[in-house]
């Protein structure tokens, strides 16, 4: 997939996918996937500059099966930022649908 | 690559982080190859997930750039006070443009608004002129009815204080006149605000004339404060202080001062208040408590009363004061003709002459006892006889015995040391005298009364 479409969704997706419920890294990882093919390792960086914008706030989890788990939730801030990519993303995705229908008829 | 080598690989890539980032990042990356094996993988299919090592190391750190608080603890004191001065630079073009642009969300600009500030402005220092000159009245009043109900220094003191005290009135009142007459073109409502985001960008060219003359227009305003408003009342504010501390001082030594104290204490809170308040306005925050103002108020009252109490319980006497070392000039003198006796006083006319009679005295004796502080006056005798020329035959007199005291006040460091030092002694038992003595002696001239007769006494 073009990685330039990639990289603008991305944030997006991550954000969506937190507000959902609260995620730790690795399972965040697998939710993303499942939306787009990501590189695991952009996933780390982006996690911390959306924590750093207070987007996410963090906390540990104490796991019986190895050591604590980091869990990101989204805040308030958060949410209202990913409302503002989501009306983006909405109007940009219908435009260019449109765009495309328009010149589908001359195919 | 298997787990181990890929993290510390990726910990020396990363060896420019703080430590905490870099283990927060790491134990991140530990969890997630854990979490793949324990679903399956193999250590080397996980790392290999990640990608290009070094693609990734880059990703990280980019992170870290878009958020300058984690800059700051890596940066040297050079870029860190290059970046505060940036600040710095930044925030003052900064308000003057939100002043701008809060000038332009707060009104419609036009060349009538314009004309409606210069005429206020106009207005405005007509108003402070007439309040001016209210107070110069005022001030002249209080000056005629203390300055000369007192005598000095207290009267000197009163006057400053009272001038002080209308002064700061005068300048309250002033910015308050200044503040309600221009704070509407200041004031931004909720509404206003929202509009301006949206509409800045539409709004940007046909606007452009109206806020350059606007801020001009603000600019004046304010350096107008600054120069005559803010500066004056800063100076004040000082001496204020400088007044606070010598009062403390001397409250030390013993003077019952606390009245004055609270005074320059509201005094100086008063000025500061201002002060503050002005910035404040330059800098639209109109959040300011008026709790402080009132509170400096009443210790200004309050202050008054006591300081006023305290200066009237005070005793004055018209003597010499206590304490004051006193020597004696004595001069036996023996006169067998008319004497007169000079007493040159050049410095204080009041000076006590005590004529004695003692007829246990020979004729002729007579015994001068000049009483006085060496320090601060300075006396000697001497005597002449003179045969007095007369022309005319309308003189009685043949021969003069003239007795001359040379006396004159000694006006040095010494002096005024020896007068200060009484002064403050006696102010502490709230005793004040008339200090001029100092600086005088007392006469005595003792004698029989035959001989006393034909003492004849000039001074001027």
């Amino acid at each position: 997939m073009n990685s330039q479409f990639k990289k603008g969704v991305l944030e997006l997706i991550v954000l969506l996918s937190v507000s959902k419920r609260d995620m730790y890294g690795y399972e965040l990882i697998l939710e993303v996937s499942k939306v787009v093919d990501v590189n695991e390792g952009t996933i780390y960086p982006l996690l911390k500059r959306l924590t750093n914008e207070k987007y996410f706030d963090t906390y540990l989890v104490e796991s019986t099966e190895g050591p604590s788990r980091k869990y990101y939730k989204i805040t308030s801030l958060g949410k209202k930022r990913m409302r503002e990519l989501k009306k983006t993303w909405n109007e940009f995705s219908s435009s260019v649908n449109d765009f495309i229908k328009e010149c589908g008829n001359n195919e | 690559m298997n787990k181990n080598e890929f993290l510390s690989a990726l910990a020396k890539k990363l060896s420019v982080l703080n430590d905490s980032e870099k283990e927060d990042i790491i134990s991140e990356y530990t969890d997630t190859i854990n979490e793949k094996v324990k679903n399956g993988m193999n250590e080397k299919e996980a790392v290999k997930d990640f990608g290009d090592i070094d693609d990734l190391a880059k990703e990280i750190l980019k992170a870290y750039k878009i958020n300058p608080d984690y800059e700051k603890s890596s940066e040297s004191f050079s870029q860190k006070s290059e970046a505060a001065i940036k600040r710095g630079a930044g925030k003052i073009a900064d308000f003057s443009r939100r002043l701008a642009s809060k000038f332009k969300n707060a009104n419609e600009l036009s060349l009538e608004l314009v004309f409606e500030i210069v005429i206020k402005i106009f207005l405005v220092l007509i108003g402070l002129s007439i309040l001016g000159m209210c107070f110069d009245c005022l001030c002249d009043i209080g000056e005629g009815l203390l300055g000369h109900s007192f005598t000095s220094p207290y009267s000197e003191i009163l006057v400053t204080i009272w001038y002080l005290f209308i002064f700061s009135i005068f300048v309250l009142l002033g910015v308050m006149l200044v503040v309600t007459v221009f704070k509407k073109y200041f004031e931004v409502g909720p509404k206003t605000s929202n509009k301006s985001l949206n509409t800045k960008k539409e709004n940007n060219k046909p606007v452009k004339k109206g806020t350059t003359i606007g801020d001009v227009l603000i600019l004046i305003v304010k350096i107008f404060v600054i120069v005559w408003i803010i500066i004056p009342l800063m100076f004040m504010d000082l001496f204020a202080l400088i007044g606070l501390i010598l009062a403390i001082v001397y409250l030390i030594q013993g003077l019952d001062l606390l009245g004055l104290i609270l005074i320059m204490i509201g005094i100086a809170s008063v000025i500061t208040y201002l002060i503050i308040l002005l910035f404040k306005l330059i800098l639209n925050k109109t959040k300011l408590s008026i709790i402080p103002l009132i509170v400096s108020i009443v210790f200004i009252i309050v202050g008054g009363v006591m300081f006023t109490f305290s200066v009237m319980s005070i005793d004055y006497y018209d003597k010499a004061p206590k304490g004051i070392k006193m020597d004696t000039l004595t001069e036996t003198l023996d006169i067998k003709e008319n004497a007169r006796i000079h007493y040159n006083n050049f410095y204080n006319r009041n000076q006590d002459i005590k004529k004695i009679t003692d007829n246990t005295f020979k004729d002729g004796e007579i015994k001068l006892d000049i009483t006085y502080n060496k320090d601060c006056y300075n006396v000697s005798v001497d005597e002449e006889v003179i045969k007095e020329d007369c022309d005319d035959g309308t003189c009685t007199l043949d021969v003069v015995h003239y007795i001359n005291i040379n006396a004159y006040a000694i006006d040095d460091i010494k002096s005024a040391k020896v007068a200060y030092k009484l002064f403050i002694d006696n102010l502490k038992d709230k005793k004040v005298y008339n200090y001029h003595k100092i600086f005088t002696g007392n006469l005595k001239i003792t004698a029989n009364e035959a001989t006393l007769a034909k003492i004849a006494i000039n001074n001027y």
